[in-house]
This record gives structure tokens, C-alpha cells and sequence, in this order.
């Protein structure tokens, strides 16, 4: 079915909404040829709200004369102007704050409209269901489609194995799938935010780009990564790492996906290959060409040339590789963070453990 | 006979097999986008990054080098014979493991052995020194055993039964094949699937086999609620909601969790976590044979996996007879024959019991 304006105006990431655009005849490569002091005016609004509130604004309701015109039109408009400052964090915050701005209307929206926005835009398989007090769901999704998103989340909830599935098709509620849509939007603009823009930008629009970056430049010194440390902290590990290591001192037999988590936290909190190389020189089944191919290949020295990452929490629980959680696992995805944020403890707290220099 | 020289025999029996064949063997569908792996008697490493263009080249190429083991991609690449990150992956097919070194089976530690790589003696303990020749380096190997090939062959039907009703392939999308050692393999080919990214399989290993499954999510109170909710699940209620019910008998409960937890447990499918997520896996080809038994990894109809004996129906070598000198063997069935066990005794056995213990490297043949 075809979105109504107003839906469109809501939903500018769907194939409506781009053929409404087209047929007005805003043609990105000839920006000249079209009036759009409102749109940009829109688009740069957008922008600022995703900065500043990590939400884009919808006024549909409350604003009297709210241009529909003006709202579709700011939304490719906005996505030229993200694209030209090519920054990713600046991309991912715009692409969250447009998805935010869907799962709050999406809220409001009536079962079939769902259905409809999707046929407009990512075709997924899914089912409208009946309510009753036995069957509480809204919808029905395909595994594969519920899997393309679900996966982003970590609430308990969201995982396969708590879902109620039936040949295949995973049921969910109206909010959920309004979630699973919103998650697919934001990857859906975060990918069209990665073309490069190649063609020359009239100044109404370079100008505000410039403000734009000041924006950013004002806000962005406040995200700066936490950096590891310059000796390795033992006593930081965390408990996984904890476990595979001494398993390791004590001999004791490690699988492959442990010994890969070992080594690649290892290598990135800073021991290097010579020094792993020994520490596995332990093990019983020691082979040295072997093991040195292994280490090399994880610390990106050979192969493809990728420094590998320990597998996340996720993953370790997966293997069977997380004996528990302690109170920082909670907060943590990956053993790297965790080691992170128990160095940032352990140094308010006490002195700190040496175990090796790392080699810069 | 030297050790090599039993590798050059059984190189030599495997050569016959391929000859007479080789109609058998099946290259996978979009021959053209798989890599292939080989393992050769002579060499240890493997020889991977292969393309075949057509079935006759593969096979040409079985006839010529007489591998040890055949493997090829679950995935799809475009091209297959590149270095990994040239090769352009386009997407894989679902695989699933199921190995009986991954089921807690009464006799699973049992059966680690290890052989010296210097005078062949077989221990059944792990020592440091050869008691024989006072070597220090050893092969483990694993010896095959039915009992733990009846258990995996039971976590596969269970893994069938989550694939169709819970996840809705049809049986035509599940090929079902027999590892030709410890265990069975499961491909899925499905476009629907192919592309799906690691942690999506992860989602799906994790469903099998229950890991992080939170009963409350299928209508089962916790401990704390008990109490209160005395209801629970209709026993045929789909998916893990009617697996855990039907293990549950809410008058006998004796610890809730633990109850729980342990129907968990028994319903769970016990596959190989790493295998099914990996996008690159290089897995056995059906149809070929396996270096360590000598047996097919046989293909199996989904719905005749049930009376499938490896020991009868994966057998390669079906005809004649070898005179071999055995180290030592454990008890082992081969059809409806039951051999051994055996201790440093010269004996002629059928060829494929023969083979057998030619491959588990703990015989030599007899000139």
C-alpha cells in the first residue's frame, strides 16, 4: 500500500518517500535549480537536534501548517550535509537520532501501518496475529529477519532462545517490531551516510556545514577514548582471562577459542609476541613454529594484517569460556573494556602489580 | 613395516577405492565458488585454496594425489582460489557439528590414546616418556567407538527436530552426513540463510543448545515466584516452552532451578559452538573417505538417519582380506562381526577392519 503525505513525512527513509522527493523535482546534483532556504533551514535543525538532544524532532501533531513538503525534503538535504563532514561518530549520532525519532512515532502507529512502512522499505516477512489471552503477540517474523537486528541488543529477552518460534516464524509485540524497525533504519542511514560526496556544494549549504563542524568540534572533545596503559596490570584481567591463564600456567588442556581469546587480549594490552611465545612454551603440547605462525597471525604480522580483538562477552558465554560475571562484566561487552575500567579502579585504590613492560 | 610405509599402503588401498568409485563421490552445488582443502598422507599441513571448475577435474585431481582427507567451504566465494581476504565472500551455508568428543558419554574419556612417533607404542595413559624407546613425542589420537557414535547420532535428531519445527526448514534443505570418524555433519542450503552474519549464527547455536535460555521468557516462574504461578507451558506448546514442560513434573519438584536447568540439559542439541559460526569452515566433503578409519562420511537421508550404523553403511572396503601385526586395539564392530581387542598379535582380518586399524595408525601390515 502507498504511505499517505503525512506518513511519508514521518518516514522519509522509505521508497515513497525517495520517489516523492524525485517527483518534486529535487535534484541533488542540480541544487540551483530549486528554492530550498525552509528545507535547508529543516535540514540543519535536524542536524543540531541530533547533536545537541540525540533526537530529531517531530511537530506533526502540535505544529499547525507544518510543511510536509519542507520536513521530506530536509531529510535527504541533511543526509548530503552529514555525508560531506564525513565523520564517523558525527555519522552514527545523526543515524541514531533519526532511528530515535521513528521508534517514538512508530509508538503511535497502528498495526497495519507497520506492514505497510515495511513493503515500503526492507520487505521483511512478517505476520499480522490475532490477539487473545492465550497468544499475546502482535506479529509473527521470520527468524532471519528478526535475527538482522535483534542481535544489537543485549537484554535477555532479545535472544533466540527465549523467543517463542513455530516453523520459523518468531513472534513478537507491536513495540518489538517497533524496535527491530527502528534498528534497521539507523543501519539503513548510516550506510547512506558513507557515500562520498563528490559534487560541488552551493554556499548555502557549505556555510552551514561550517557551522556544523564547529558544533562538533565544541562537543566532540568530550568523547575521548580511554587509552590502555603503558605496563600490563595483571590484577586487571578479567575473570575469563583470569581462568585461561592460569589454565595455562597449570598445564591444563585450553581449546582453540581460548587459546585465541588468551592471546589476543594479551597482545592488546600490550605483551608482545616474544613474550606470549614463552609463556605458551609451557603448554604440553608445545609446538614453537606453530605457535609462533598463530600468535603472528593474531597480532596482524601475517595473513590479512588485522590485529585481532579478544571475542566478546557474548561469544566467551557461547564457548563456555565465562565462568560468571563480576560487577564490571555487567557493565562490559568485551574483555578489553573490562580490563579498561578495572586499571582506571585498581589506581584509585592501590598501587599497581607489574607483570611486563609493553614494548612501544 | 615402517611407519611411512603403512601411510603408503593405506595411500595405496585409498587410490583403489577413489578408481573403482569415483562416481560416488558428489562435488557440493556451485562447484565453482567452494574452496577445497586437502590433507595428503606424505605431507601434515594442508593444502588449501583450491578451485575446481568441473566434477571431472575434482576427480582427476582425487585420482592424482589420493588425499588423505577432503574438505571443502561452506561458503560461497568469488573467488575461491585467492588468499582470504581476496577471495570475496558471497555467503555460507548453515553447517552444524556434532562431534562425540562434545557428549559427556559414560565412556567418553576413555578413549584418548597415545602413540609414540618413534616406535608406535600405544599408551592409555599420558606419560612424558615412551616406556618402550624412551621417546618424548607422541600422537594423541581418539579411538571411534558405537556406543559414543549412538550418542551423537541422538543429539543430531534432536538438532533435525529444532531445524524443522522450531525453525521451519523443510527436510529437502537438511543433508544429513556421517563425519566418517566420531560423529555427524548437518548442511543447510538455504538462500535465506547465506548471508547471515556470525553473530545471527551464534543466535542459532545458542538456540539449539540452550544457552542463555531464561525460562521465565516461556512462561515458567522462577524460584522466587513459584509459589505464586503454579501454571506452566502446555507440554506441546511450540519451541522451548513445550520442550522444558514436557521434562517438568511440577508434583515432583525437588530443587525448581535445578530442575529446570537440568531439563535444559536433556533437551538441548550438544553441537560443535565454533564450527557452525564460523563463515570460512572448511568441512569434510561427503561422500569421501576419512584418514582415520577408512570409512565414507556416507550421506544420509534425514529420514533414515535413524537405523544409519556407521559400522555397516559408511564401509569402504567391502571385499578381501589383510594380514596385519596389531600394537594393541580396543574391542570394535565392523558389520555384525565384533574384533578384539587385540595386544601384539599377528592376525588376518576382512579389509575394512583391516584399514581400520591400518588408519588408527596402531598396525602395520604384513608382508
Amino acid at each position: 500500500m502507498i504511505l499517505s503525505k503525512s506518513e511519508i513525512a514521518k518516514y522519509p527513509f522509505t521508497k515513497n518517500a525517495a520517489q516523492y522527493v524525485k517527483d518534486l523535482g529535487l535534484d541533488i546534483n542540480d541544487l540551483s535549480s530549486f528554492d530550498f532556504t525552509r528545507t535547508a533551514e529543516r535540514a540543519e535543525q535536524r542536524i543540531e537536534e541530533a547533536i545537541l538532544e540525540g533526537i530529531v524532532s517531530w511537530k506533526g501533531k502540535s505544529e499547525k501548517g507544518l510543511d510536509y513538503d519542507v520536513e521530506i525534503t530536509s531529510f535527504p538535504i541533511a543526509i548530503l550535509i552529514v555525508s560531506a563532514i564525513a565523520n564517523d561518530f558525527f555519522r552514527r549520532r545523526y543515524a541514531l537520532a533519526e532511528a530515535n525519532r521513528v521508534n517514538n512515532l512508530l509508538i503511535e502507529e497502528k498495526k497495519e501501518t507497520l506492514l505497510n512502512i515495511l513493503d515500503n522499505s526492507f520487505s521483511w516477512d512478517v505476520r499480522i496475529l490475532e490477539v487473545t489471552i492465550s497468544q499475546p503477540y502482535d506479529y509473527n517474523i521470520y527468524f532471519v529477519d528478526y535475527l538482522k537486528n535483534s542481535i544489537e541488543f543485549h537484554d535477555y529477552k532479545w535472544k533466540l532462545v527465549n523467543r517463542k518460534i513455530k516453523n520459523g516464524k518468531v513472534f513478537v509485540k507491536k513495540n518489538e517490531l517497533g524496535r527491530l524497525i527502528t534498528e534497521e533504519v539507523k543501519k539503513h542511514i548510516y550506510t547512506r551516510l558513507k557515500n562520498e560526496i563528490t559534487l560541488k556544494l552551493p554556499t548555502t549549504i557549505t556555510q552551514r556545514i561550517d557551522r556544523i563542524k564547529q558544533i562538533l568540534e565544541e562537543r566532540g572533545s568530550k568523547f575521548k577514548r580511554e587509552e590502555i596503559p603503558h605496563i600490563v596490570i595483571e590484577a586487571a584481567y578479567p575473570p575469563c582471562i583470569k581462568r585461561l591463564y592460569n589454565n595455562l600456567i597449570l598445564k591444563k588442556h585450553i581449546s582453540h577459542i581460548g587459546r585465541f581469546a588468551l592471546t589476543s587480549f594479551l597482545l592488546n594490552v600490550g605483551i608482545d609476541v616474544e613474550e606470549l611465545i614463552k609463556l605458551y612454551a609451557s603448554a604440553t603440547d608445545f609446538e614453537e613454529r606453530l605457535t609462533r605462525y598463530q600468535v603472528e597471525h593474531i597480532a596482524g604480522k601475517r595473513g590479512s594484517g588485522i590485529k585481532y580483538n579478544p571475542p566478546n562477552c557474548e561469544t566467551l558465554k557461547t564457548h563456555n569460556l565465562c565462568p560468571g560475571e563480576d560487577l564490571i562484566c555487567k557493565i562490559i561487552k568485551n574483555p578489553i573494556p573490562y580490563y579498561l575500567k578495572k586499571v582506571k579502579k585498581i589506581r584509585t585504590t592501590k598501587p599497581v602489580e607489574k607483570h611486563g613492560k609493553k614494548n612501544s | 613395516m615402517e611407519k611411512k610405509t603403512v601411510k603408503d599402503y593405506v595411500k595405496k588401498l585409498f587410490g583403489e577405492y577413489y578408481k573403482d568409485n569415483i562416481v560416488e563421490v558428489l562435488p557440493p552445488t556451485s562447484l565453482d565458488r567452494r574452496e577445497f582443502g586437502f590433507l595428503l598422507f606424505e605431507k601434515g599441513i594442508m593444502l588449501r585454496h583450491k578451485k575446481f571448475l568441473s566434477k571431472e577435474k575434482l576427480h582427476n585431481f582425487l585420482h592424482e594425489k589420493v588425499p588423505s582427507n577432503v574438505y571443502y567451504s561452506s561458503a560461497y566465494y568469488e573467488k575461491p582460489d585467492e588468499d582470504m581476504n581476496k577471495k570475496g565472500w558471497l555467503g555460507s551455508d548453515l553447517i552444524f557439528d556434532i562431534d562425540a568428543d562434545h557428549i559427556q558419554t559414560p565412556c567418553h574419556e576413555d578413549h584418548r590414546f597415545w602413540i609414540c612417533k618413534n616406535c608406535l607404542k600405544v599408551s592409555r595413559v599420558q606419560t612424558e616418556i615412551c616406556p618402550q624407546c624412551e621417546g618424548t613425542k607422541f600422537n594423541v589420537e581418539l579411538w571411534t567407538c558405537e556406543k559414543c557414535l549412538e550418542a551423537a547420532k541422538l543429539e543430531t535428531l534432536k538438532l533435525i527436530e529444532f531445524l524443522i519445527s522450531d525453525l521451519g526448514f523443510s527436510t529437502e534443505e537438511i543433508d544429513v552426513c556421517f563425519s566418517g570418524q566420531r560423529g555427524y555433519h548437518v548442511h543447510i542450503e538455504s538462500e535465506n540463510i547465506r548471508r547471515l552474519n556470525q553473530s545471527a549464527r551464534k543466535e542459532i547455536v545458542d538456540y539449539v543448545s540452550g544457552t542463555g535460555l531464561k525460562p521465565v521468557f516461556h512462561g515458567f516462574p522462577d524460584a522466587e515466584t513459584r509459589k505464586k504461578i503454579k501454571t506452566i507451558p502446555e507440554m506441546n506448546a511450540p519451541g522451548w516452552g513445550g520442550r522444558l514442560a514436557r521434562e517438568i513434573k511440577v508434583k515432583k519438584i525437588h530443587n525448581w532451578q535445578k530442575d529446570l536447568d537440568n531439563a535444559v540439559q536433556k533437551q538441548k542439541a550438544s553441537v560443535d559452538t565454533v564450527v557452525t559460526i564460523d563463515l570460512h569452515r572448511l568441512i569434510r566433503l561427503p561422500t569421501t573417505l576419512h584418514g582415520k578409519t577408512g570409512f565414507i562420511a556416507a550421506k544420509i537421508q534425514t529420514t533414515r538417519l535413524e537405523e544409519f550404523n556407521p559400522f555397516t553403511d559408511a564401509l569402504a572396503f567391502k571385499e578381501g582380506a589383510l594380514t596385519i601385526h596389531i600394537n594393541e586395539s580396543e574391542k570394535f564392530k565392523i558389520g555384525e562381526t565384533e574384533y578384539g581387542p587385540f595386544k601384539h598379535e599377528t592376525i588376518e582380518l576382512p579389509l575394512a577392519a583391516a584399514v581400520f586399524l591400518l588408519c588408527k595408525n596402531v598396525a602395520q601390515p604384513v608382508e
